[in-house]
């Protein structure tokens, strides 16, 4: 009952969410004009009819998919390393992906042999941050082979992100001014401008995560009580983690590729949604961080592109300033912590 | 369970850690067993090995004659229900969901409790006195209650062999007692082995249907009459320190 209760009110909140990000911005479009053009076709207003489809709607769709894809990928991990600090950037994929766009943007004003005949393309770009975050991934994966303690993979994560932010702090200090506002443009996340095949992409990408996810709520649960627990309990570790591994290497890797490092929605939603709802159980979390997320994103962008503003706020910033403060009052008025 | 000159310990870089000598004894149903030793020896280690956590460095290990080698962890949970001495409680989890882990092995993927699995978990719960908090936090309860949830969510795995690591080390003098007759109790009732690693060594020798005294080089496996009488615990710590009465079956101090 109370969780059928706090869903209903999730699903509200996504809705005043979504309706909010479509139609606040530099041109207010009212929900019920969004709906007509939904239900009944072309808006009179032609300007509000392309704004809506061209860059409102791709983005809000771009909000949630990123929104409920990252804090998936933060409650995997917080339950994988039972670490209430993890995220998706602790295995240092997103430094990864940093370390693969830095290369592509920077890399030609640095002097690079042959770098200026890559051309810098969005689909370049992409394809940069993935295969850096796929290196990262390899790394880890290699390593957690041989290493058995979780900790100890967290804390290779954590040594592999310094290093990559180390080799992008050398080619941001040799670039030129150019390059340099380039890529501090990307690291600051940019949700518009993921449209058609690209939007899909990353919509499908999500659902697959999600769909691999489900079945592992139960062995989530069980590790809960300890890596030993779990075994006696049934649970087949090795596999458990491995899927883990895979899924947030995947989704984190695409989902950065696309918008840019997207800094504390995977670490605060799994909290937020712990705190709100009041439970562990994963078969609960794993839609609530879904939603969570998407609603977090939704805000935050709202907030990026403040209302009637034609310029907008870097989203990476807003995230980390809108959400921080929220789960450090959550945790503080809780006065406990939670894994 | 039967242990066939089994040998326990780590594989490292360096070489291969062996602790304890090889171990030969076979576990009935219905027996409470009771695994002493001194600190590091390897009596939480032989638990992991015989729940199929750690891999036995030597020797054969079977389960109902049947070779265990090859099992998954799904087969193990089936015959194998194990209580660590370090356990985690999640907060915000309660008590009831924390014992209902217990049937994970019998569920669906999903983990959807039958009306029976219910019935399962809540008899175990009133046996143990932990109803009246069945719907409140865990986190909020003592150790000793703590080491109860946990213990019950074995039992309710309703597995034929139960390993209990160190199971009293939280409770008071009167909850102490009290487990250590309900384990006698359930493995008679239930038909159940029940492998305990314990430091009360006198409790042992008055519960324990078996020993299994762990030493480095050589262990000792026998009745608690039997080890007695052998004078199997008069070398078994530093008799400048501690001597054992064998009439009295009490250690005392020097």
């Amino acid at each position: 009952m109370k969780t059928s209760l706090s869903f209903s009110l999730l699903f509200l909140l996504l809705g005043a969410a979504t309706v909010l990000n479509i139609g606040l911005g530099s041109v207010w479009i009212p929900p019920q004009e969004v709906f007509q053009s939904l239900f009944h076709g072309p808006l009179v207003d032609q300007s509000h009819e392309y704004i809506l489809w061209s860059y409102r709607a791709p983005k809000t769709a771009t909000a949630m998919a990123v929104g409920g894809g990252l804090a998936l990928c933060g409650l995997l991990m917080q339950s994988l390393f039972r670490n209430p600090l993890s995220g998706p950037y602790v295995l240092g994929l997103s430094s990864g992906a940093s370390l693969g766009v830095s290369l592509l943007i920077l890399g030609s004003s640095i002097g690079l042999p042959g770098w200026a005949l890559i051309e810098n393309t969005g689909f370049g770009r992409i394809a940069a941050a993935a295969l850096g975050a796929i290196g990262v991934l390899a790394l880890v994966v290699a390593t957690a082979s041989r290493v058995k303690d979780t900790m100890a993979l967290l804390l290779v994560g954590l040594m592999i992100g310094s290093i990559t932010s180390a080799v992008v702090s050398i080619f941001t200090y040799l670039s030129d001014e150019q390059s340099l506002k380039q890529y501090a443009i990307w690291t600051m996340g940019q949700l518009g401008g993921i449209q058609g095949p690209w939007l899909y992409g990353l919509w499908i990408l999500v659902f697959l995560g999600v769909l691999l996810s489900i079945p592992l709520a139960k062995s989530m649960n069980a590790v809960l009580l300890g890596e030993s627990t779990a075994l006696s309990l049934g649970i087949h570790l090795k596999r458990y983690q491995w899927m883990v591994i895979a899924i947030t290497g995947a989704l984190t890797g695409g989902i950065t590729a696309l918008v840019g490092p997207i800094a504390f929605v995977g670490l605060a939603v799994p909290h937020l949604c712990r705190i709100g709802l009041q439970t562990s159980d994963h078969r609960i979390l794993i839609p609530a961080v879904l939603i969570g997320g998407a609603i977090v994103m939704l805000l935050c962008d709202t907030v990026a592109q403040w209302p009637g503003s034609a310029s907008r706020l870097p989203i990476n910033a807003v995230t980390s300033l809108v959400g921080a403060p929220l789960l450090i009052w959550l945790i503080w008025r809780r006065k406990k912590a939670f894994v | 369970m039967e242990l066939n000159h089994l040998q326990i310990g780590y594989c490292q870089e360096k070489g291969t850690n062996y602790l304890s000598g090889p171990i030969d004894m076979t576990f009935q149903p219905g027996q409470l067993i009771g695994i002493v030793g001194v600190n590091g020896v390897g009596k939480s280690t032989l638990l992991r090995t015989l729940s199929g956590i750690q891999p036995p460095l030597a020797g054969e290990l079977t389960i109902n004659g049947a070779q265990v080698a090859r099992w998954d962890a799904k087969k193990w949970a089936y015959h194998v229900a194990l209580v660590t001495a370090k356990h985690e409680t999640p907060p915000v989890m309660t008590v009831w969901e924390i014992a209902s882990m217990g049937r994970y092995p019998h569920l669906n993927w999903w983990g959807t409790m039958s009306k029976t699995d219910q019935q399962i978990v809540q008899r175990v719960l009133d046996e143990l006195g932990l109803s009246p908090w069945a719907h409140q936090a865990a986190e909020l309860r003592s150790d000793g209650q703590k080491q109860l949830i946990h213990l019950a969510r074995a039992i309710i795995q309703e597995t034929p062999h139960l390993l209990l690591d160190e199971p009293t080390t939280h409770l008071d003098v009167h909850h102490s007692f009290q487990l250590w007759k309900w384990l006698k109790s359930t493995a008679v009732e239930r038909n159940k082995t029940i492998v305990l690693t314990t430091h009360d060594i006198e409790k042992a020798l008055d519960l324990c249907d078996q020993i299994l005294v762990m030493q480095p080089e050589k262990s000792s496996w026998g009745t608690p009459e039997e080890l007695v009488e052998r004078g199997v615990f008069n070398q078994l710590f530093d008799p400048n320190l501690v001597t054992f009465n064998q009439q009295t079956r009490q250690f005392k101090m020097r």
